[in-house]
């Protein structure tokens, strides 16, 4: 199981991937990183925030191991834009028109009362910096 | 028609129309509960649209929606009325619709600004990159 290590303004939590759910994705995502960026808070899919890069752009990827309700602590991908999303509550992958699927692509594994503030702040203060690197193999 | 003024962050103020035509009992619940002050804070379901809750009575003790719609267009205010003794009033700067957790949930079209809507509309989407801020719903003249 392959970790990562995720820090949004200086707190990080460890996450895991789903690469026997998703491998394609556990696999481009991984080939990505280290990536750093903006973490913005959605719009319109409740409790979650999202980071786009267009390293993890995937035109035409299939989604792999299909979620639109994203659990707390859950890891999602939006192949098409290229988004990671870190849900942190009630949540669920949205455009402005429609429900979404997106991939099942991880969770995090510790630290969460932390990360979720982080995430939260998100909304509450406005975009947070996020890195998010490998971590240790599991 | 009666207007009420609603001043989000320290400078940007526009004047809003109540829709007492559309919704007179929430329009008046509106109208007796200024002046409200909160924090107003970006959507997290509704898209293009901010928030704020206020259990400032009358408004907060309604508990049905009037003339529900879920379709919020720009630079019109709606009031969702809930179980927890609040009421929550969005503005909406761009495409919305009233949304919760577990799908659309309707509301009550309250008010819609008149004139120009520019700064306003700014403002409030800025708080998407910059956070929250505070916003002050009082009665204006006419």
């Amino acid at each position: 199981m392959s970790r990562i290590k995720v820090e949004i303004d200086g707190v990080t939590a460890e996450g895991e991937l789903f690469e026997s759910k998703a491998p394609s994705s556990a696999e481009k995502v991984l080939s990505t990183l280290p990536l750093a960026g903006v973490l913005r808070h959605t719009r319109v899919s409740g409790n979650c925030a999202e980071f786009a890069a267009p390293e993890l752009q995937a035109a035409g990827a299939v989604i792999e191991n299909q979620v639109s309700f994203l659990d707390p602590a859950s890891i999602s991908y939006r192949p098409d834009t290229g988004t990671l999303i870190f849900s942190y509550g009630q949540a669920q992958a949205r455009s402005a028109t429609a429900n979404l699927w997106v991939v099942g692509l991880g969770r995090i594994l510790s630290n969460h009362d932390a990360f979720y503030a982080q995430l939260q702040a998100a909304r509450d203060k406005g975009p947070r910096q996020i890195t998010i690197r490998r971590g240790e193999e599991g | 028609m009666r207007k009420i003024k609603v001043t989000v962050g320290k400078t940007v103020a526009s004047e809003m129309e109540l829709l007492e035509d559309v919704a007179p009992e929430t329009a008046e619940a509106l109208w007796q509960s200024l002046p409200v002050e909160g924090t107003l804070t970006h959507a997290r379901w509704a898209g293009s649209a901010c928030w704020l809750k206020t259990d400032s009575a009358p408004i907060a003790t309604l508990r049905e929606v009037e003339h529900p719609v879920a379709s919020i267009y720009p630079g019109v205010m709606v009031v969702r009325p809930n179980s927890r003794g609040v009421a929550e009033i969005f503005i909406a700067y761009g495409t919305s619709e009233s949304r919760n957790a577990t799908g659309r949930a309707y509301a009550t079209p309250v008010a819609e600004v008149r004139g120009d809507s520019d700064a306003l509309f700014k403002t409030m989407a800025q708080t998407w990159a910059g956070g929250a801020t505070t916003i002050r719903i009082e009665r204006g003249e006419g």
